[in-house]
């Protein structure tokens, strides 16, 4: 669950025409960013409307790094304002349709940025940013065996021989 | 140096490597890695079966990711979306029934060519169970099909549009026949088949094409 503290009006400028939220990293850095940006969060947009009942003004902790975050705000401030397909509530799961040019560049980081940049995106519900970041990593193990697959994404093999030599695993994929 | 202190530089040293439990992959929840997986099948889907003939299926595609530890192939079975593409073009018969075991009641496609099918495996797949759950059906019957099979087609059709609701979900079915003899899609003892949006109300795809039908107005 978010944790949610109470700040004064120093800490978030006042309300204009583009109301300013405090996001606040897991290593405690306060990032000021404008709600618009933030939009395309679900997660964000369902907090903002829990302020307008209460008009308080707030914080929002959320649990991963200033570093993860600046990157999903960066991918926020890139969209801003676009109407992407796959973050509509309608829209089919996301992962299943290519990755932009942009995304593509944005992406290019190392593997394990990438998985707290998907978990980050997940947590704030921004479907487009999850299916970029899961056809990155689909990418990244294609073509490649269980053992290379292991490899990339640091995973251990926890089968015991008997269960990876069992018939029923191996003739049915 | 003490071994101890060794040991424990080597593993310091090797750590980014080392898979570990508490590493990122590990700490991704079941649901998005179950969109990792889905977004595989997009990337390497069944089609690329075709270039790996003779490979064992566990080395083929995505369904890699069920044989790269537990907690992956747990996620992996349980998520039937993952098994509802169902194409018997590049598929064993065990491969085809596995899938269909696995899609579990998910809305799935299944794309059948009769030439690969003997008649009572094509049965068993579009049994009245299965058909609960099938939203595109796409079935191939090539000249060369014995009369069997093209009983068996025929049947599929005058069962389809004699019955209501068979196909709940379907909404899309496509079938196509090389022509040799007319295929009759009508049991002409029976009284004409109901308006086919109104027995199978999402049903909003039809396509017959390249063959013969024989389909008295």
């Amino acid at each position: 669950m978010p944790t949610i503290v109470s700040v004064d009006d120093s800490t978030v400028p006042g309300e204009g025409s583009s109301r300013l939220l405090l996001l606040v990293s897991s290593d405690n850095k306060h990032i000021v960013v404008e709600e618009d940006i933030m939009s395309r969060s679900r997660f964000i947009s369902k907090q903002v409307e829990g302020f307008e009942a209460t008009s308080q003004r707030h914080a929002i902790l959320l649990p991963f790094s200033s570093f993860v975050l600046n990157k999903v705000i960066e991918y926020c401030s890139h969209y801003r304002g676009y109407y992407l397909l796959e973050d509509d509530p309608d829209a089919a799961p996301p992962g299943r349709s290519p990755v932009r040019e942009w995304d593509q560049e944005f992406l290019d980081v190392d593997r394990n940025m990438l998985l707290r940049i998907i978990k980050a995106a997940h947590y704030l519900e921004i479907k487009s940013l999850v299916g970029s970041c899961a056809r990155a990593i689909a990418d990244m193990i294609r073509g490649k065996t269980t053992e290379e697959m292991r490899e990339i994404l640091g995973v251990e093999n926890d089968f015991t021989p008997e269960e990876e030599h069992s018939p029923s695993s191996k003739c049915t994929g | 140096m003490p071994f101890s202190t060794q040991k424990e530089n080597f593993l310091i040293g090797h750590m980014p490597a080392l898979p570990h439990p508490l590493a990122p992959i590990s700490r991704l929840p079941p649901e998005v890695l179950a969109i990792i997986f889905e977004s595989c099948t997009w990337a390497e889907n069944l089609f690329s079966l075709r270039d790996h003939e003779g490979f064992p299926p566990e080395q083929i595609g995505w369904m890699k990711v069920s044989h790269v530890c537990r907690r992956w192939r747990q996620i992996s079975l349980g998520h039937a979306a993952l098994w509802s593409d169902i194409n018997n073009q590049f598929m064993s018969q065990p491969l085809l029934d596995m899938m269909v075991q696995r899609s579990a009641r998910h809305p799935a496609s299944l794309s059948l060519n009769m030439s690969k099918l003997d008649t009572p495996h094509f049965l068993s797949l579009l049994n009245t169970q299965n058909m609960l759950w099938l939203q595109k059906i796409n079935i191939y019957l090539p000249m060369i099909s014995p009369s069997a099979q093209q009983q068996c087609f025929s049947q599929f059709i005058l069962d389809f549009t004699k019955e209501s609701n068979i196909a709940p979900v379907l909404e899309s079915l496509t079938l196509q026949h090389e022509p040799r003899d007319p295929i009759p899609i009508r049991d002409h003892s029976q009284p004409p088949p109901s308006n086919s949006h109104e027995a199978h109300p999402p049903l909003s795809f039809v396509s017959l094409s390249t063959g013969d039908f024989e389909c008295p107005v």
